[in-house]
């Protein structure tokens, strides 16, 4: 339906013509992008390349820094100061800090660098927000046979963020992928609004994005609805499946940054434009926390 | 009310509390030729040097000295009259005659440098002709963008954007009935036939209290009332549409009728192209449909109904399909496809003229907008045992907005220094903002669901009073309140809108005006483009979103120059409080949740200067507009909160107009207009996104663009010069005018819109949209008037 309502709209332009134009705007100098979405419990680790001008024809890999940075990360919780010049090997933009994240601590990240201006963030990683349980349930909806997964975890009393997801790992002779299941759900803290036709049909996505703000504090059960296909019904070729259910909580910035993402990358032609959240001074990325807490099925 | 109805008998015990030594004139100023009442004709006593002007409904209302009185009475582009008038005649019905010559253009009838109201324009509708058309199409609309501070949304916009402000704050009214769409083919053409309009009122700053209900014009448009006196009938043959009129007495000089329509047949042809190579039905139109009748019961009443009806359509008729299963069951598919959009308004007017100095009018009024999508998936089937089944998909989208109204106006005129207006309207809205149903049928197993935003209804009532004031010779004010009241889910708006206008005459040829209004709209349009798509949805203030208020002062200068010139200066500044625009990603077709999530409010500031120059007399005539300007918006919840330019920010405008009459048979026009271009977000930093596997399921992570601000990048300047020409023949029958135009006759590509593509060799490049390249049409407009026929006919019978 969308298709036709801008095929009809676009009919008008029947008799247009394109050209290719010069820009003529300000022409802004690549900057730095550090992308460090840090785990608790984990090696710290950034990514760090830098901005393309949108109309060059440069190669990918062109944007790797991976040396001639100067990169200093400084616990601001107990002032120890750990730095970096060269990309962790093989990975060409990959910095793997030789420390363990530790949560409720607030890190600063500074990063210099001779053709780019200097950048930096700071952020305080999250605690871990734990599932206490995931139960399931197969039920029969509109002749269709789903999976009813609830998740049941504490929230703490203090501000939340969480991603929610089931992840289910395929392994064969043949084969291995990832897939993340389609799911719905009705909770009042989801916001359906992106995953919604004009028709007025919810349709199944594989991330969930809430905050607490519906039940902060209190212990939460939430409902989804799962689209499960079993690989492993094929006696002739047997597979090892693993089916995971993610609890991810993150700090407020990265909630923010995925949020815009997704609006980002679900426009179509009539969209307002969404600027996507950084909080990098003098650069683009993201430097934010978050934790799993993972259960398996 | 109550307040209402002691103004109005207030006034009235006013009327007649006369003195012995003043006389009231009262009556109509017509056309003699067609019977049609003229709105500001001038009515002047050459020996008390007092003077009058008829108000919208032809009315005027003259008191002087009780002398006998010598009248002098004129109208744009109708022949001056002498009237001497002794006492004890207070009554005066009088026609004007048309001039032969014809020498003025479009703009401006009265002597602007008197009116106390700024930023007022009257457009002359019968010397549209002499300007440049487009498919051989004259649009009122288009007209009107050739003004300073009135601007095209851009190619493809018949939508005007006023000092900074959008579409949706413009009050467009026919005959007093609010058009909530005005444009036909997606805005290239507005939804006016211009031959069946006689007058054009346009407002865009200091606005009389009479006026409200939109924050930032008022567009007030007067049917043709039919021709009083003898049967006319005129229409136009263009490349794309034809149009057709015919006016005439039902009853000489008692009752008249004015009907006209319109069509476009771009659908007949192409459709046989279509279904014969494309195997597809399919096709766009429009068409609108105008009527109006006036009665003239007695001198103190008449009586008026009109209404308008128009449509655009497009559809798609794909040819069935047949296939056949294993089984060998059979099955024919069919889908179609329709979207389609129109107006309806109506309205019965009664103006009664309860004494010389009280007139009222009384109207009555409907209006409706409303936007259809529909898709259809239809497969029968024949089972192989002859059974018959039907598997049918059906999907619908339905946007809209209902209104029924009523509203009286009073006019009371105690002396030529007052020129009092007073009165009360209700309007019962009734919105559909977006609503979407599926009805699925399989076999006998039927389903159907309804979802979408809530109808909502709310009542809008308004009460005004304003009085025109002349202080003293040089010195005249426009003073008044308007009281705008909106309920709508049990919230409760009312919002007064003071205004004031004042003109100080500094000498004869010059004046200086000042201006000063709030006015409240309690409507909102939701639109993503701010073309004017037929997508956009009406919406009501509720408690979430505010009603808009606009507060805007202006001061100007007038002055008259020698050669029958006119400069204007015009200042404005405008604050907007209370705007509403889709949040970021969100466009009407995501999602299907109450429009009220998909919205953020903020405010926004215009102000600029608008320069004017004239030439109304002579062959060559014609103007020079310039304005500069600059319009910012403010949403919390877009750009971080940060200022930005409205979309329509436009530094620099200009417009040329120039006609020529080279002889009696031709005529040539020229048009050139420059703009700077469309303010619009283009990122133009890439970068990758985290690299983190929690959140992306894609194999690479994707790329983010960055912009810096919201429509921080210009289009390219939009210029364009059309030149016309017309070639007039006076037949036996009546006139024949043959028009020649050529759009953008330099062919300059103008920007629609801008996108960031990969070319053929791989490399990303900046893409220009263009649409309307040097377009040529011939037209032929044709009139047929039966009085000059009669005539001929008499003369070849009495040779």
């Amino acid at each position: 339906m969308k298709k036709l309502i801008l095929l009809s709209i676009l009919s008008v332009l029947v008799m247009s013509c394109q050209k290719e134009i010069e820009f003529k705007g300000k022409s802004k100098d690549p900057v730095m992008v550090l992308n460090g979405v840090v785990e608790n419990d984990s090696l710290f680790r950034v990514y760090l390349e830098r901005s393309v001008f949108f109309l060059s024809s440069e190669n990918a890999s062109v944007k790797y820094i991976s040396s001639g940075a100067l990169l200093k990360v400084t616990n601001l919780t107990t002032g120890e100061v750990y730095t970096m010049n060269e990309s962790t090997f093989p990975s060409p933009n990959l910095y793997e800090f030789p420390f363990i994240t530790t949560p409720n601590t607030q890190y600063k990240i500074e990063v210099t660098h001779p053709d780019y201006p200097s950048i930096s963030a700071e952020m305080i990683t999250t605690a871990k927000v734990n599932l206490n349980s995931v139960d399931t349930v197969s039920v029969i909806k509109n002749q269709e046979k789903l999976l009813k997964i609830t998740f049941n975890w504490n929230d703490p009393t203090t501000e939340n963020y969480y991603m929610v997801r089931v992840r289910q790992d395929i392994e064969s002779a043949e084969y291995s992928y990832t897939n993340y299941l389609y799911m719905s759900s009705t909770d009042l803290s989801i916001d359906n609004s992106t995953n919604t036709d004009i028709d007025g049909s919810v349709y199944p996505t594989n991330t969930f994005l809430f905050t607490d703000t519906k039940f902060n504090g209190q212990q939460k059960s939430m409902e989804f609805l799962a689209n499960y296909y079993s690989p492993s019904d094929d006696p002739m070729n047997p597979v090892d499946e693993k089916v995971y259910c993610e609890l991810i909580s993150m700090n407020k910035a990265t909630y923010l940054y995925y949020v815009s993402m997704t609006a980002s990358l679900q426009t179509d032609f009539f969209s307002e434009p969404v600027k996507v959240l950084s909080n990098i001074n003098n650069g683009f990325g993201i430097f934010g926390s978050l934790n799993y807490s993972v259960k398996k099925l | 009310m109550r307040t209402l109805l002691f103004l109005a008998l207030f006034f009235s015990f006013l009327s007649y509390s006369q003195t012995d030594d003043k006389r009231t004139i009262s009556g109509y100023i017509m056309d003699e030729k067609t019977g049609e009442k003229l709105i500001g004709a001038t009515i002047l006593d050459t020996v008390s040097k007092k003077g009058a002007a008829t108000n919208e409904y032809g009315f005027f209302s003259l008191t002087i000295p009780n002398k006998a009185a010598f009248l002098r009475i004129s109208y744009f582009g109708l022949q001056t009259k002498y009237v001497e008038l002794p006492i004890g005649k207070d009554e005066l019905n009088l026609s004007l005659f048309k001039v032969t010559e014809i020498d003025e253009v479009v703009v401006s009838a009265k002597r602007q440098v008197e009116s106390s109201n700024s930023g007022t324009i009257e457009l002359q509708l019968d010397k549209m002709n002499k300007l440049p058309l487009i498919f051989g199409e004259k649009d009122i609309l288009r007209v009107l963008q050739l003004l300073p501070g009135i601007k095209s949304g851009g190619e493809a916009s018949s939508g005007i954007y006023v000092r900074g402000g959008g579409p949706d704050q413009n009050l467009i009214l026919l005959d007093g009935v609010p058009i909530y769409n005005a444009s036909h083919l997606f805005g290239f053409f507005s939804t006016f036939n211009s031959d069946a309009i006689s007058n054009v009122t346009m407002i865009k700053g200091g606005f009389p209290a009479r006026y409200g209900g939109r924050a930032s014009s008022v567009l007030d448009m007067r049917m043709k009332e039919g021709n009083m006196k003898n049967y006319n009938l005129e229409g136009s043959i263009g490349f794309i549409s034809s149009r057709l009129l015919v006016e005439g007495p039902i009853k000489k000089d008692k009752t008249s009728f004015c009907v006209s329509a319109r069509r476009t047949y771009i659908d007949a042809l192409f459709r046989p192209f279509l279904i014969a190579f494309e195997q597809v039905d399919a096709g766009y139109f429009f068409h609108d449909f105008n009527a109006k009748i006036q009665h003239k019961i007695n001198e103190k009443h008449h009586i008026y109904v009109s209404g308008y009806f128009g449509l655009d359509k497009i559809f798609v008729k794909d040819k069935p399909t047949t296939y056949y299963d294993n089984d060998g069951t059979t099955y024919s598919n069919r889908t179609s496809s329709r979207l389609q959009w129109g107006n309806s308004i109506g309205s019965v007017r009664w103006n009664y003229k309860i004494n010389p100095k009280l007139f009222l009018n009384t109207t009555g009024t409907f209006s409706s907008y409303n936007f259809k999508v529909g898709f259809e998936d239809e497969t029968k089937i024949k089972y192989t045992d002859g059974s018959k089944g039907l598997e049918k998909y059906a999907f619908g989208y339905d946007s809209g907005i209902l209104d029924w109204g009523i509203k009286s106006d009073f006019t009371f005129i105690p002396n030529p220094n007052h020129n009092i207006k007073f009165g009360i309207a209700e309007t019962y809205h009734t919105f559909t903002p977006g609503i979407s149903y599926v009805n699925i049928k399989d076999g006998n197993e039927n389903y159907s669901q309804k979802n979408g935003s809530k109808t909502q209804y709310s009542h809008e009532i308004s009460l005004y009073f304003e009085d025109d004031f002349r202080i003293s010779e040089r010195f005249k004010v426009n003073i008044g309140l308007h009281q705008g009241s909106f309920l709508t889910n049990r919230k409760f708006y009312s919002i007064p809108q003071p205004r004031l206008s004042a003109n100080l005459m500094l000498n004869d040829k010059s004046s200086i005006k000042f201006g000063i209004s709030r006015m409240a709209q309690f409507l909102h349009l939701l639109s993503n483009t701010g073309i004017g798509l037929p997508t956009d949805l009406w919406v009501p203030a509720t408690d979430q979103t505010k009603p808009v208020i606009a507060d805007q002062i202006s001061l100007s200068y007038y002055h008259e120059l020698p050669k029958n010139m006119v400069f204007s200066v015009e200042t404005y500044y405008k604050k907007m409080n209370n705007l509403i625009q889709y949040k970021e990603g969100v466009s009407f077709i995501s999602g299907s949740q109450d429009w009220q999530q998909k919205v953020t409010v903020g405010q926004g500031w215009a102000y600029g200067a608008e320069f004017f120059v004239e030439k109304k007399k002579g062959k060559f005539t014609g103007w020079l507009g310039y304005t500069i300007s600059w319009t910012e918006r403010q949403f919390d919840e877009l750009n971080f909160g940060k200022k930005f330019y409205y979309r329509y920010d436009r530094r620099h405008d200009l417009s040329l107009v120039l006609t020529y009459d080279i002889n009696d048979k031709w005529d040539v026009g020229l048009v050139f207009v420059y703009g700077t271009g469309n303010a619009m977000t283009l990122g133009t930093q890439v970068y990758s996104a985290a690299p983190n596997s929690a959140f992306w399921t894609y194999i690479n992570e994707p790329t983010i663009t960055n912009f810096e601000q919201m429509n921080d990048y210009r289009m390219p300047a939009y210029h364009r010069m059309d030149i016309g020409a017309n070639r007039k023949k006076i037949k036996p029958y009546g006139n024949s005018i043959l028009s020649f135009s050529i759009y953008n006759v330099y062919n300059r590509q103008n920007p629609f819109m801008i996108t960031r593509e990969i070319n053929e060799n791989g490399n990303p490049v900046l893409m220009q949209t263009s649409l309307f390249p040097l377009i040529p049409s011939v037209s032929w407009k044709f009139q047929f008037d039966f009085e000059k026929m009669k005539k001929t006919k008499e003369e070849k019978t009495l040779k």
